[in-house]
């Protein structure tokens, strides 16, 4: 058990903050958002798929659990509950999407685009997304799978852990971390056996 | 799926893989997986893949954010701070009060109805009405209904038919009925309760104390209302 400033860390990576004035409460809230958003970050990128998205989100989900850390009531499992929140985030925003999606021009079709260049990715970003193997892997499967797999293999949580987040029964976890995994590995190598072979 | 040498299912071998204990069902030994090659090379894979998506994904450091982060909750814990009065959810609770004691008091003062003449109010006609600035009378009534008007308390003024209004509703008062049209006269009439036909409902000002012709009660306060002869006192 290590000790920084207000925050007190355990054997996880996890915290235990005890009672403080409002100016702590805030700095030491800020050290656990500092120790943790690399780690959110990178698993709300590769659910997304989009960095500047990620980057929005990690931001809102630390404000929401903030707002509800009195909530908490497992502290050796922060990351686990932040999680819990940072799926709840992206939930709303895939709806809010879904909403903007019906009263936008997205549903124009393909051919449309070429009268419209301003709806038209840039082409640094289409390239980007072209490199990236694995994110085109991850975004061919579910996205209820692609959590679990990225809980799992990303964040390193165990099936049962990922259960607790994902609020299903462990087998039901393992179950779809087995199939995300089957499903991402079909998908990436056929995509990328190069980029495969590299990474390994 | 099952493994084809040991029948060790899947999600078994990712428990075992992540060191927690595997759902096992009755009679069911789990062999460890070590012992079977396919177990060994599906376990292989397991880890592959988590490799991947790790070395794939590197944690990046984003100052900025984490600096946004920051200010953001300083901002957030601050409003927390404000006192309970400045918070808009509060405030909004406390607006209907607010606006319940401002009727009251409007109330006490006994101004003016809009619409109303001071000076001629318990005659006046739609016409003067109109005139005065005041409030019309609905255009459109349903059949066979009595026309109820609600007086408030700071002179908004509603009108709304009713089946079941006897007139004596609120502080105005209908002083006739509906009597319908006929083939003659296809024009809807109202008779006052002194006889007179009219094309408008008779409603009237009834000033304080105001007698009102088959009601009992007195009108509390001065009301205006347009439209229909009636007998002034």
């Amino acid at each position: 058990m290590t000790q920084a400033g207000n925050v007190v860390e355990t054997r996880g990576g996890v915290v235990a903050v005890p009672t403080l004035d409002a100016a702590s409460e805030v700095a030491c809230f800020a050290t656990l958002a500092d120790r943790h958003h690399a780690a959110l970050l990178r698993f709300l990128r590769r659910q997304t798929g989009d960095t500047e998205l990620a980057a929005d989100l990690a931001q809102e989900t630390f404000l929401a659990a903030f707002r509800c850390r009195h909530q908490l009531r497992d502290e050796t499992a922060f990351m686990a509950w932040l999680l819990g929140i940072a799926r709840n985030q992206l939930r709303m925003e895939w709806r809010r999407r879904r909403m903007r999606k019906l009263i936008s021009l997205e549903w124009l079709p393909p051919g449309v685009e070429a009268c419209l260049p301003g709806m038209r990715r840039s082409d640094a970003t289409r390239a980007c997304h072209e490199r990236d193997g694995i994110q085109r892997a991850l975004d061919a499967i579910s996205p209820t799978l692609r959590e679990a797999l990225l809980l799992h293999a990303l964040c390193g949580f165990t099936g049962g852990e990922v259960a607790g987040i994902l609020g299903i029964t462990p087998e039901a976890a393992r179950k779809r971390i087995v199939r995300a995994e089957a499903e991402f590995r079909r998908h990436y190598t056929a995509n990328d056996e190069v980029a495969d072979d590299a990474l390994l | 799926m099952r493994c084809s040498s040991c029948g060790l299912p899947d999600h078994d071998l990712l428990a075992i893989g992540d060191g927690e204990p595997a759902a096992r069902r009755q009679g069911e030994v789990t062999p460890p997986p070590r012992d079977c090659p396919v177990c060994r090379r599906r376990l292989f894979e397991f880890r592959r893949t988590a490799n991947v998506l790790r070395i794939g994904t590197p944690p990046r450091d984003d100052p900025a954010g984490r600096a946004a982060i920051r200010a953001r909750l300083e901002r957030v814990a601050a409003r927390e701070r404000v006192v309970w009065w400045r918070r808009p959810a509060a405030t909004v609770a406390a607006l209907p009060l607010v606006v319940l004691l401002l009727l009251a008091t409007v109330d006490r003062l006994d101004l003016p109805l809009p619409g109303e003449c001071p000076e001629c109010s318990a005659q006046q006609t739609d016409d003067e009405v109109t005139r005065h600035g005041g409030v019309s009378q609905p255009s459109r009534l349903s059949g066979g209904t009595r026309i109820v008007a609600w007086s408030f308390p700071i002179g908004l003024k509603q009108w709304s038919p009713t089946a079941a209004g006897d007139g004596r509703q609120g502080s105005t008062r209908l002083l006739g009925e509906r009597i319908g049209a006929t083939d003659r006269d296809p024009e809807t009439r109202w008779r006052s309760t002194t006889g007179s036909r009219s094309t408008r409902p008779p409603l009237r000002v009834l000033p304080p104390g105001y007698p009102v012709p088959g009601c009992a009660s007195q009108s509390p306060r001065p009301v205006l209302v347009g439209g229909g002869h009636v007998p002034c006192r």
